[in-house]
């Protein structure tokens, strides 16, 4: 009796010891690694600015709307029900806050930081959104400017058809609204932190040789770098309070009539074709000749970032094996200077061979099958004008619409609703 | 004219030949098998729709007594909350019955083999549910997926207890002419232990912390596919050994079971991913691609990727049970039987 309950002592003992080992610290944002590396910046500088992000922005359990300047400012109250651990906190008089809903929906593809590297990003293609550079594809607003709130509650409540990006709709509009202030909030943290990454570097004095530097960047006891957290939070922050201003308008002019006859519709079908194969246009160059296949020969702006770096790290490499073969030849003073410089260049070149490893393989980004009649960005008719006025923002996909008001593109409105005619009769013809 | 046939009235084998004592043991133990299942598939809801955490505190409820919950607010709540405390009630309902059955064991079943099994079943169900706890309490992910892990092993035991607990177990003699079933009896363990390896991957893709890299992530999917073919391939002979010819009909349903399982789990996989991701890039060229884009935690989506889950239990309990029958009926094995059995001459035999 006595080895039994010993027995059970020893498994209890077992599982509580399994269980508080197995307890995990709390997520917390990554260092855009890329950038940071890309700006061969001093170790003390990379920690100063992940610090003073979680003073201005918190952390992913406890985030914080960081105080703007400007008019425009994020709800605290969504961000707190789309971050930290999924489930209910109690609020102490017996109610109960729904919080973690990017954890629960969104986290496994974009990942904790929306750096488009959750678990399950190498995937799938395309690759989830990097949400840092506060680039969005499919909004209603010119190709510069940032989305609107319902641009981007569109593209959670219906996804993006022909990708992973699955319908949200069955969340509540309170719980969408979370996850678009809580996307919004990690766009401006990303972005914020490329401008100060940008800052540091330009601004800064350090010894990238020696990984020191004289010059810390101190928001908390100084004035002036506290002053730069906020100047570059407000000039980030404010371009998100002009979506509604931003939006692409056609001319009712030229907007199609719904009253049209079915003449009409096909004359201006043939011209959108024509506009289609047209040097003009130069859809053909990408898209390909209709019922051809399509041409990927590009990446988009995330992958090229890749590309870019991986192209630099090889660089690197063949500059580090050329200067190896040439050091023997060098007087000694030229020697010790060549030798501390291929010191460093091989401590970059861990460093970015470990940050390569790190990134998702590039892959180009192949232009929509106009055959196959799957639109990402939504298929309404202005949906596609919109598509073909601005372009699609962070991808080749050039504008053709002209790129602010009062300023004309390559295309006229009134050809561009000629070649969206010709897109949409492509779909039909696919479906019949 | 024609004669009428006159049937005898069908008595279970169970029924005539068990003593009222063992038939309630074998009541028991269905009954514990039949609500474990639905207790996988609601413990796979709660993964699929995420809500493990919906419940905040353990062994409570919003620190009512679990049994204790307001039934209205329970049914009337968030889906995540019903999906929760549902599979409490239900692994509470599961606790209670393992209790019961070892009650009976220990009152109606002589074999001491049996006893020991009982009790660790109840031991087994009670460490399932204080690892739910920690899971809850420390929200953990390690946690979830060993306690996942384990959720199938339980499953495959209530399932091996009503088999032991079975008439037919008990009056199982070894039918000469199924030689076949002694080799049966080694692949059916290997395939056993292949399905579980399977099933942890599978939880450990399901349970993957939203903190793992997309590297990680994309070795567990492969090394689940990978093993998916390995133990089709398995399940494959393990189901043409217990068809073959001679085999007991008790043993062939397994058979049977297993080939028509394990095509069935594998067409879940292919749909838990489109359901769940889309149509790969790979495969638009040959299927398409919808219109819509999929709709995140509907009804299809959360029960596809949740069938896919309780079916690998369900083919590792068939896998198992058909194991236990083969060397149950398996002849026993000679020198003659054995070099049959490899096809190969017997000993001391001269070939020509």
């Amino acid at each position: 009796m006595r080895t039994d309950a010993n027995a059970g002592y020893v498994v209890l003992s077992m599982l509580v010891l399994i269980a508080s080992g197995c307890t995990q610290a709390p997520p917390e944002f990554e260092p855009s690694l890329l950038v940071v590396t890309e700006a061969d910046m001093v170790d003390e500088h990379r920690e100063q600015i992940q610090s003073a992000l979680v003073d201005w922005f918190g952390t992913p359990d406890e985030p914080k709307a960081p105080k703007s300047p400007t008019t425009f400012q994020l709800d605290q109250e969504l961000l707190a029900m789309a971050a930290g651990p999924a489930g209910y906190v109690d609020r102490g008089d017996g109610e109960y806050l729904q919080r973690g809903l990017y954890r629960q929906h969104c986290a496994s593809c974009h990942g904790i930081t929306g750096n488009g590297m959750g678990p399950a990003a190498a995937m799938l293609a395309p690759y989830p959104r990097d949400f840092r550079p506060g680039v969005f594809k499919f909004k209603s607003t010119y190709r510069a400017a940032k989305p609107t709130d319902d641009d981007v509650r569109r593209v959670i409540k219906h996804g993006v058809p022909g990708t992973a990006m699955p319908s949200f709709s069955l969340l509540d509009d309170k719980q969408i609204d979370a996850l678009v202030e809580y996307i919004k909030y990690l766009a401006i943290r990303g972005q914020v932190e490329r401008e100060l990454v940008a800052h540091l570097a330009d601004e800064f004095d350090f010894d990238p040789l020696a990984n020191t530097t004289d010059q810390p960047f101190d928001p908390d006891n100084d004035k002036e770098d506290r002053e730069l957290v906020d100047y570059l939070v407000a000039k980030v922050s404010r371009p998100w309070g002009y979506g509604n201003v931003q939006v692409v308008q056609p001319d009712p002019e030229f907007v199609p009539s719904e009253n049209r006859s079915a003449a009409e519709v096909v004359k201006s079908v043939a011209a959108g074709r024509e506009l289609f194969v047209s040097t003009r246009a130069k859809c053909t160059d990408c898209h390909g000749l209709p019922g051809s296949a399509v041409i990927a020969k590009d990446y988009d702006d995330w992958d090229e970032a890749v590309v870019n770096f991986l192209r630099k790290t090889d660089a690197l490499v063949a500059s580090i094996e050329r200067r190896e073969q040439q050091i023997a030849g060098l007087n000694e003073a030229q020697r010790e200077r060549g030798q501390q410089q291929l010191a460093h260049d091989k401590r970059r070149l861990q460093k970015r061979k470990q940050v390569a490893w790190r990134l998702l393989e590039p892959r180009p980004d192949p232009p929509r099958n106009l055959s196959n009649g799957v639109f990402h960005g939504g298929d309404e008719l202005i949906d596609l004008f919109r598509r073909v006025h601005q372009g699609v923002a962070g991808t080749p996909m050039p504008a053709h619409g002209s790129p602010r008001s009062n300023v004309p593109g390559s295309l006229s409105e009134g050809e561009i609703w000629q070649l969206v005619d010709y897109l949409r009769s492509q779909r039909q013809a696919r479906s019949l | 004219m024609a004669k009428k046939k006159h049937r005898k009235p069908k008595r279970s084998r169970d029924a005539a030949s068990l003593t009222p004592g063992q038939w309630w043991e074998r009541a028991a133990a269905v009954v514990l098998c039949c609500v474990t299942f639905p207790l996988l598939w609601v413990g796979g809801l709660v993964t699929t729709t995420k809500s493990g955490m919906a419940v905040p505190d353990w062994p409570g409820t919003y620190g009512y007594n679990l049994l204790l919950y307001p039934w209205t607010t329970w049914l009337a709540g968030p889906w995540d909350l019903f999906i929760e405390h549902g599979h409490r009630l239900l692994a509470t309902l599961a606790g209670l019955l393992t209790i019961g059955l070892l009650v009976l064991v220990l009152r109606f079943d002589d074999r001491r083999w049996m006893r020991v099994v009982a009790a660790a079943a109840l031991v087994g169900v009670v460490l399932q549910g204080v690892l739910g706890g920690l899971r809850v309490l420390l929200d953990e992910r390690l946690l979830a997926m060993v306690h996942g892990s384990v959720g199938p092993l339980f499953f495959a035991l209530t399932a091996a207890i009503v088999v032991w607990t079975s008439a037919t177990w008990r009056l199982a003699r070894p039918a000469a002419v199924a030689i076949c079933l002694q080799r049966a009896v080694p692949l059916g363990l290997v395939t056993t232990l292949l399905v579980f390896v399977q099933l942890v991957l599978g939880a450990t893709i399901r349970q993957m912390p939203v903190t793992a890299s997309p590297q990680t992530f994309a070795v567990a999917v492969k090394a689940h596919l990978f093993m998916a073919v390995i133990v089709a391939a398995a399940c494959w002979f393990l189901a043409m050994r217990l068809l073959a010819r001679g085999v007991p009909k008790p043993v062939r349903v397994f058979g049977v079971a297993a080939a028509v399982m394990v095509f069935l789990q594998i067409s879940l996989g292919v749909f838990t991913w489109l359901s769940k991701y889309g149509v790969p890039r790979f495969a638009v060229a040959y299927i398409g691609t919808g219109d819509a884009a999929t709709l995140a935690d509907g009804w299809w989506q959360n029960h596809i990727v949740t069938a896919h889950q309780a079916t690998g239990s369900a083919l590792l309990a068939v896998i198992l049970v058909g194991t236990l029958l083969a060397w149950r009926f398996a002849p026993t094995m000679t020198a003659t039987d054995s070099a049959t059995a490899r096809n190969l001459p017997p000993t001391g035999v001269a070939t020509a």
